[in-house]
């Protein structure tokens, strides 16, 4: 488990302060995938480097399990920090050394024999599945692969927590995805504790069981990605969570409704159903939904006409199949 | 001067320039890199910040930097005599050649660790490593290829120094270019170890830029 407990850091440049994280309290349960979301300079990578104390928190107590670290001396720290595995989004991998090689580092420092080190390492290269490219050095391999061979050296010394700092944020939809699945599995064949820095919604929809939103420094939401999702409680995360949409400035003659997607069935034709069962001629102003393992996720913006009936027979249809909706002030979006 | 004697003066002080310069650069390198890492570690966004090591190293190494070699050259004759034995021939040129090509060296390591990625090294924190394994195992491996590439610098720099340590009777190609050309007006020895030194500076530079990118693992090949 990692505690954090009135966490802050503050800044100081030229006599300016800068508070990057203010008063942070965070548990974060074992073997979950703990996203935190927030848009750039939030404090998300500051909050992160206080969790392995790459930036020593200016207040507040950072807890692994049972372990103060912030009272930890160089020495102890530095092996608290092995169990602490990290990635980062540009990789940081050891550009004079072969993958291989760059996933033996760990165990080299933590003075692992270069025999064992070395098989520990190709059993991780097999694990992200680049046992094929032991040999390449990172200037030889695709963004993607030298992610993987991050995640196969944070692995290296068996940590028990990883933090991902915004660790596909460089990569390509594809690669994004085929990275958050390699996460996903070493959360459930190494019982991984993951916690996943992202300004990006599907990263922590797709893998995270647990998000906190992050605003100028503070935690403005949490709780299990479900909840947080679905019914975001505050504007930010409700602005984070479904992000603003550009619309031009006709007034619309009807109602604009939000419809969320939380994981229902992805086989039920929503949009299809109102115009030809209820028939109500829907508008759609935006969508976004996505499938993932059949259910759908994601949110679709309707306009419906300005008519009590026809509204609430549309009400009573997404009732029906539990599609969460709200009214939107059209003049907010 | 017969051809067959020019060759064998130009020969020998070729081999004694060699000797000086090689000699030095060796030495230097010794002092420099540990000053070099020194200067980077302390410096405020380095791993062990010292603020009071950084200035007053920085001050030394630009004070000295600042003098110019003719007159280091004359300036340290004492200390010369003290270290050499004397203050004339190869041994002797050899010791103010370090003097002036250790700040010079420092400055250069200097700029070529702060070449190497942040980011990696903070990965290296991450992982636990100690400050040492950072500086031998990350900083200067990772920083390799800009070394070498220093070092053909600074072997270029400490071959033009050593021609001037001909003044003081230093020896090498420097001596005889300043004894047959300058003194006794021999344009054509002078323009025939010019010639030599430009041979010796091209070879170098040639073999440290094929060194450094032979050794460069961000170049595909």
């Amino acid at each position: 488990m990692i505690r954090l407990e009135q966490v802050s850091k503050t800044f100081v440049q030229k006599n300016k302060e800068t508070e990057a994280v203010k008063n942070i309290n965070l548990t974060i349960e074992d073997g979950s995938i703990f996203g935190i979301i927030g848009s750039s300079g939030a404090g998300k990578s500051t909050l992160v480097r206080c969790v392995n104390l790459l930036e020593r928190p200016t207040g507040g107590k950072v807890f692994i399990d049972d372990t103060e670290l912030t009272t930890l001396g160089n020495a102890a720290l530095r092996e608290e920090r092995r169990k602490i595995g990290m990635v980062f989004q540009q990789f940081n991998l050891l550009s004079q050394r072969n993958a291989l090689k760059n996933v033996c580092y760990p165990l080299e420092i933590a003075g692992t024999n270069k025999k064992e080190a070395k098989e520990r390492a190709i059993e991780l290269l097999k694990l992200v599945g680049l046992e094929d490219r032991m040999y390449h050095y990172p200037a030889q391999l695709s963004g993607g692969q030298k992610q993987r061979v991050a995640i196969a050296r944070a692995l290296a010394t068996q940590p028990k927590y990883l933090l991902c700092d915004e660790a596909t944020s460089a990569l390509d939809p594809n690669t994004t995805n085929s990275i958050l699945e390699l996460l996903k599995e070493i959360n459930e064949k190494l019982g991984v504790t993951i916690i996943v820095i992202t300004h990006e919604m599907r990263v922590v929809e797709k893998i995270c069981t647990h998000v906190a939103v992050l605003n100028e420094g503070e935690i403005v939401e949490q709780g299990s990605v479900q909840e947080v999702f679905l019914s975001p409680k505050t504007k930010v995360a409700q602005e984070m969570i479904y992000p603003k949409q550009k619309f031009d400035n006709r007034t619309y003659q009807g109602k604009v409704f939000r419809l969320v997607f939380g994981g229902q069935a992805s086989s039920e034709p929503v949009v299809a159903n109102l115009v030809l069962k209820c028939h109500i001629p829907v508008n759609i102003l935006g969508a976004g939904t996505e499938d993932i393992g059949g259910k759908a996720y994601g949110q679709m913006l309707l306009e419906f006409p300005q008519d009590e009936a026809v509204i609430a027979l549309a009400k009573e249809y997404l009732d029906s199949i539990g599609v969460h909706y709200e009214e939107e002030d059209v003049d907010g979006i | 001067m017969e051809f067959n004697q020019l060759v064998t003066l130009l020969y020998k002080g070729a081999l004694e320039t060699l000797y000086m310069v090689i000699l030095s650069t060796a030495c230097s390198y010794l002092a420099g890199i540990p000053l070099g890492v020194l200067l980077f570690i302390t410096d405020k966004n380095g791993i062990c910040r010292c603020r009071i090591v950084n200035t007053v190293l920085g001050v030394i190494v630009n004070l000295t930097r600042s003098i110019p070699f003719i007159i280091l050259l004359i300036a340290i004759l004492p200390f010369t005599r003290l270290v050499a034995g004397t203050t004339i021939g190869t041994n002797a040129t050899v010791v103010p050649l370090i003097v002036a090509a250790i700040p010079f060296i420092a400055r250069m390591v200097e700029s070529s660790l702060k070449e190497v990625d942040q980011g990696v090294i903070e990965a290296a924190q991450a992982m636990g490593s100690s400050n040492f394994q950072i500086i031998w195992k990350v900083l200067l491996p990772e920083a390799k290829p800009s070394l070498f590439v220093g070092c053909t610098i600074a072997f270029a720099t400490l071959l033009g120094y050593s021609a001037m340590a001909g003044f003081t009777g230093g020896g090498g190609l420097g001596a005889i270019a300043i004894n047959y050309g300058y003194y006794r007006y021999q344009a054509n020895i002078m323009w025939a170890t010019v010639f030599v030194l430009v041979i010796i500076v091209q070879v170098f530079q040639e073999l440290g830029m094929f060194i450094a990118n032979k050794t460069d693992k961000r170049i595909r090949n």
